[in-house]
């Protein structure tokens, strides 16, 4: 099944002239992890607000075409049922946890849903668990760093036993070794979920694509509401270089795609000392 | 702002913070009580030393001292006020313990039960969820809201502004550049905050679980008995000793 | 010079009313005319609280911070900021006015210029920030990088001579952050003296000569920001990166600190059939 699937979608929200998307078709199979990038103001952050359908239910605009998450029209399903399918993690940890305690705010949404106390309990332990946070069940918000807040967050998530997670630039408001420490531990629980047989989707909108580019297997750039490029990440980043789409590749891949056709490299390098053997390599094969 | 210290909650574990709010409000309501019906100085004297034992069981000694440091100037105002419409110095002492313990009833409260406890006591008393969240947020949030409001104060100051310059209108008028990004600032936050409620399935279903419920431990049967003789005491002494 | 301004730390230590922890600890050093200096170091490492001592924001709570001479605490804020101009990391935090025009005003009106004055400096900076067609827009319409160039231009129309900036890419895409870059590079070459407080070594790199590294509230390294930042040791102290310019120079042993991606590329080619022929 589709987790994500767009049909022609479109927003345009009250108040402004200009469509903030247009004409999007789009399908992410369940399972994926999907790097969506583009120049802030794009679009990226209305996709994500039609994937947890707040956007038409919160927000007033108008919307046409049509969008299902996992065979749910977002149309005809309240958001707190995509919510039991989808979650996402926002840019600002601070306004995501609502207690006084890690505990309570991963515990929100399962006494949202109702859910049996011992049902709740399990799946607070298991999240703060999958995020490596046990040790700050009892601390309150307040008292956490800005790193420890988003993984706060999006245990808050887990605890909903989402398979999709969409997070909307997650590490804008962090330094480079937290926002390092975040993706990676994004990263281990989705492959901690799927040993235990689990599935989990993720969407992840970010412009520090280095950050992410070895751990996505497709990239979706947005330009001005429309979908620009959308494929494997390295093919769509040479293409957004060919374009000079303002996008943030990598210095790496930056000198990368200038030389590789005149140096005859095939391969991309994954840092400098591997660009220098490969550009030796190759020189000594030309020049015998 | 040195007073609300008082009721800001700092994360303990004492026997005191472990007990139920809602039989920690009893006691506090019943020692409010002494302190509003009684003037006499054995009596707030007794109560008060009771209160420095509950409040040093809580290990709150020191954010209680501190509290009192915001009291000063209302006891200032007492002994002017005293001073001024012919009362004596010892009501004047009077009056202040009095004023000591009445808001040492609340503190203690509020210095040993956690915001969430008191929402919890709030739901379980059947006040509706969204006042209880309010409730449990606008506590939240106040230290978030202040940190932007410094901010922001600073941002305008590095550009020259300076609030103790001029007249009233002067004043207002100076106001305007920090109140702005502040309103603006927090109606933002306020649709984010909205947005991850809303995300996270608030309101999905009418029977909200509450994951950890408040119970009644012997604690706080004991708590209940110590309020239910306190009361009594109170009555016992009043009616039929006509203590003032 | 004489309009240049001059800044003397001495045993700086500073904490905050109820915090048991200095934020800064032992502070010392002294910024002269025409630099530029990163501030570089972790979240949390007191790299606003140190910005925040040197505009008089904040007082020290033992030491001393001298301005030409003058302590801290015998000026107040505004006295120092006509001649520190601090950027606050977040435009939201300072915007209020109906239109643009007023918001850059409001320094120059707090400073008492007199009308000519302000304004040929609003069309001056309006120029400079590229802000000419917005000027009768509201600033909250703005775009986030339109906005932080705003922020900044609200500040340096006084002409401060010292400009402290609180993470200027902070949240930005790479054409925003380009443009900042642009934008400093110009106040660079125009003799300005800024401090950059950032955690993007690599657009610290671009942009300052002096490095003032900070870990845990105390100074680990001040001196020439490349050599700070190839020193392994003061790269681990304060969890910073290698940047990327600094790393390609080491393998290719020439400076390229100040060349576009196409000639770096073009160098490359160049050394690597050297090499052969």
């Amino acid at each position: 099944m589709n987790a994500v699937d767009f049909r022609n979608v479109s927003f345009r929200y009250a108040g402004s002239e200009k469509e903030a998307l247009a004409n999007i078709n789009l399908k992410i199979e369940e399972g994926e992890s999907v790097l969506i990038t583009g120049p802030s103001g794009c679009g990226k952050s209305t996709i994500a607000k039609i994937i947890m359908g707040l956007i038409p239910h919160s927000y007033t605009g108008e919307f046409s075409g049509e969008a299902y998450v996992f065979g749910m029209n977002i149309l005809e399903n309240p958001v707190s049922n995509i919510a039991t399918k989808c979650g996402i993690v926002f840019q600002n940890p601070e306004n995501q946890l609502f207690t006084f305690s890690v505990e309570d705010d991963v515990a929100f949404g399962p006494e949202n849903l109702a859910l049996p106390p011992e049902e709740i309990r399990k799946r607070v332990d298991e999240s703060l668990k999958l995020v490596g946070i046990e040790h700050l069940r009892y601390s309150s918000p307040n008292s956490l760093s800005g790193g420890e807040q988003q993984k706060a967050a999006i245990a808050s998530i887990l605890s909903m036993y989402p398979s999709l997670i969409v997070f909307d630039e997650p590490t804008s408001m962090l330094d480079p070794s937290s926002s390092i420490n975040l993706i990676q531990s994004i990263f281990r629980l989705k492959e901690e979920l799927e040993k235990k047989g689990g599935r989990l989707t993720l969407i992840i909108i970010e412009h520090r694509i280095g950050l992410l580019l070895d751990h996505v297997s497709r990239i979706i750039v947005i330009s001005d509401g429309r979908i620009v490029l959308d494929g494997e990440p390295l093919s769509v980043l040479y293409e957004s270089f060919k374009k000079k789409i303002p996008i943030n590749i990598p210095p790496i891949l930056q000198i990368y795609f200038r030389i590789k056709d005149r140096c005859g490299l095939e391969k991309p390098p994954k840092n400098l000392k591997e660009l220098f053997s490969y550009l030796r390599e190759a020189s000594s094969e030309k020049h015998g | 702002m040195s007073f609300l210290k008082a009721f800001q909650y700092k994360r303990r574990n004492s026997l005191i913070h472990r007990l139920d709010p809602r039989s920690k409000f009893l006691l506090s309501l019943v020692l409010m009580t002494f302190s509003i019906v009684f003037i006499d100085i054995r009596v707030l004297i007794a109560i008060l030393t009771l209160q420095l034992f509950l409040i040093g069981l809580a290990r709150a000694l020191k954010e209680w001292v501190y509290s009192l440091r915001g009291l000063i100037f209302f006891i200032i105002i007492i002994f002017i006020t005293q001073l001024l419409f012919g009362g004596t110095l010892f009501m004047g002492i009077v009056l202040s313990i009095r004023l000591i313990v009445l808001s040492s009833s609340m503190s203690w409260f509020f210095l040993s039960s956690t915001p969430e406890d008191i929402g919890r006591a709030m739901s379980s008393a059947r006040f509706p969820i969204e006042l209880t969240f309010s409730f449990v947020m606008a506590i939240r949030f106040i230290p978030v809201i202040y940190n932007e409001f410094q901010s922001i104060y600073d941002a305008q100051r590095s550009r020259g502004l300076e609030l103790e310059k001029g007249g009233f209108r002067t004043k207002v008028r100076n106001l305007m550049p920090i109140l702005i990004p502040l309103l603006v600032g927090t109606i933002r936050r306020t649709y984010e905050i909205a947005d991850a409620m809303e995300v996270r399935a608030f309101g999905a279903s009418p029977k909200r679980t509450s994951y950890k419920l408040l119970k009644f431990k012997k604690g706080d049967y004991f708590l209940c008995l110590v309020s239910a003789i306190l009361a009594s005491a109170i009555i016992y002494l009043k009616i039929f000793l006509g203590l003032e | 010079m004489k309009n240049m301004v001059e800044i003397t730390v001495e045993n700086l230590f500073f904490k905050y009313p109820d915090a048991e922890k200095y934020a800064l600890k032992n502070i010392n050093f002294t910024i002269k005319e025409g630099e530029s200096i990163a501030i570089l170091g972790e979240n949390g490492a007191g790299k606003t609280t140190l910005a925040k001592n040197l505009n008089g924001l904040l007082k020290p709570t033992k030491g001393s911070v001298k301005i030409d001479g003058v302590d801290t605490r015998n000026l107040s804020v505004a006295k120092i900021a006509r001649k520190i101009g601090f950027v606050c990391h977040n435009p939201d935090h300072q915007f209020f006015a109906e239109t643009v025009e007023e918001e850059i005003k409001f320094g120059l009106k707090n400073f008492g210029f007199t009308e000519n004055e302000i304004e040929k400096s609003l069309l001056d900076v309006l120029k400079t920030f590229g802000l000419e067609e917005y000027r009768h827009k509201s600033p909250f319409q703005l775009s986030g990088g339109e906005k932080k160039r705003l922020a900044i231009a609200s500040i340096i129309v006084w002409r401060p001579e010292l400009l402290i900036l609180d993470e200027p890419t902070i949240g930005m895409d790479y054409a925003q952050r380009l443009n900042i870059q642009n934008v400093l590079k110009n106040l660079v070459s125009e003799g300005k003296s800024i401090i950059v407080i950032t955690h993007d070594v690599d657009f610290a790199v671009s942009l300052c000569r002096r490095a003032i590294v900070l870990s845990g509230g105390e100074i680990v390294g001040d001196g020439c920001l490349r050599k700070l930042l190839s020193n392994p040791e003061v790269i681990e102290k304060a969890s910073l990166r290698k940047p990327f310019l600094i790393e390609l120079e080491e393998e290719i042993g020439f400076s390229v600190i100040d060349e576009d991606f196409d000639s770096i590329s073009e160098s490359l080619i160049r050394v690597f059939d050297k090499c052969h022929s």
